[in-house]
């Protein structure tokens, strides 16, 4: 019975992926500025989720082999580990697809790239340690007490160092709603920075309930400048015409007004931002998240159990020191 | 260069022939994984003992070292 549901659960996992891929390709609409290429975010993004999600399975089990010293546990630890690692690189390659469509190169050091270098450079060293140590007790307890190290990293590579840089061209605090970046607050005359872009609010114009801003925006170096006119309906409360950076695929947009001081709230926003504010998106979205988390339990499971099965046949053979 | 609407459907196909590939692949090693435990699980306890190999050996082939334990004693 318990063989028969496994069965049925893996075959939900197959159907699951491919209406989820389906979905992406045929149900969500296309992303304005993007076209299709904004499609790639349903795989992108999930697999950097799963990732994490993965690395912190894999301290957790780390954690427990130290405690209890199961050598199921360092199993878990290596296989979550391994996955972590697969779906990292799944993450990077598909950013680096999206990055060739948005910023027109695949890899340019980027910061968030850099990081996820950095991260994958940590975990290939585990394996290598791993592999560099013959008796296989003191393999699972350096490798576990590697494995925790390693992931006091991740939330930084991933969530922090990223955000710390100014000149990242990847969409940080684009895809959820209510997470975009805090943009800066201007008024008339006043000078900015927005990312690595000179930005200066020269006026403001109302026309009923429409404000647009002339604003003069700064390429890094000061070697040219454009003047960008974003608008926002104060009827609708939310920013209108978001003109293109030069150059890049960025928006500037005007987030905010405030008559009453003068103080209006500008804003850059990269491709992608905004994107699963469309219910069709979104629900895509969580859908591709669930079906890489059930991969990669089943991986995880699978993975384990056979290095549980090479151990013991180690074991048997009397293949160990 | 292929048109948007053809190349959509391409790029349907070609993902989805990917997963179905990936699918199967893990598929296959999860039932061969399985049937390699039941196996290992279903051989008597004592087999799956690790056993110096050697000693087995030196013990099945020489059997004189069993009838006459004094005289290796003597020699070492």
């Amino acid at each position: 019975m318990a063989r028969r549901i496994s069965q049925m659960a893996k075959l939900l996992i197959g159907v699951w992926m491919a209406g989820v891929i389906l979905a992406m390709f045929l149900i969500i609409p296309q992303y304005e500025g993007l076209g299709d290429a904004g499609r790639i975010i349903i795989m992108h993004v999930p697999t950097a989720w799963v990732s994490v999600l993965a690395f912190a399975v894999s301290a957790f089990y780390s954690g427990m082999y130290l405690w209890r010293r199961h050598p199921s546990d360092d199993d878990h630890a290596v296989a979550a580990a391994e996955c972590g690692f697969l779906f990292t690189v799944l993450a990077t390659v598909t950013g680096a697809i999206f990055s060739q469509v948005v910023w027109g190169i695949y890899w340019n050091w980027d910061p968030r790239q850099t990081s996820i270098f950095v991260l994958l450079l940590i975990y290939a060293a585990l394996f290598a340690l791993r592999a560099a140590i013959d008796p296989m007790e003191r393999r699972r307890r350096l490798g576990a007490v590697y494995s925790l190290f390693a992931f006091v990293t991740v939330p930084f590579l991933v969530f922090i160092a990223p955000r710390l840089a100014d000149s990242t061209l990847h969409p940080n605090c684009a895809f959820l709603p209510g997470s975009r970046c805090e943009g800066i607050v201007l008024s008339e005359g006043r000078i900015g920075l927005l990312g690595d872009r000179k930005i200066q609010l020269l006026a403001l114009n109302q026309q009923g309930d429409m404000i647009t801003a002339a604003v003069e925006v700064s390429e890094p170096g000061l070697t040219s400048s454009a003047i960008l006119e974003p608008t926002f309906s104060l009827a609708q409360g939310r920013s209108l015409d978001e003109p293109n950076f030069p150059t890049v695929r960025f928006r500037l947009a005007l987030e905010h007004v405030d008559l009453a001081t003068g103080n209006v709230r500008l804003n850059i926003h990269a491709p992608g931002t905004g994107l699963v504010d469309n219910p069709r998106t979104f629900f895509t979205f969580m859908a591709s998240i669930l079906g890489f988390t059930m991969v990669f339990v089943w991986m995880l499971q699978m993975r384990s159990t056979l290095l549980g099965v090479s151990w013991k046949l180690e074991q048997r053979e009397g293949a160990l020191i | 260069m292929m048109e948007s609407g053809t190349a959509i459907y391409v790029a349907v196909i070609v993902t989805l022939s990917v997963w179905i590939g990936i699918f199967v692949y893990l598929w296959r090693i999860d039932a061969q994984v399985r049937e390699l435990q039941r196996r290992l699980d279903r051989q008597p306890e004592h087999q799956q003992r690790s056993t110096p190999s050697a000693t087995l050996r030196v013990q099945q082939r020489v059997p004189s070292l069993e009838q006459q334990p004094e005289e290796l004693v003597e020699q070492g």
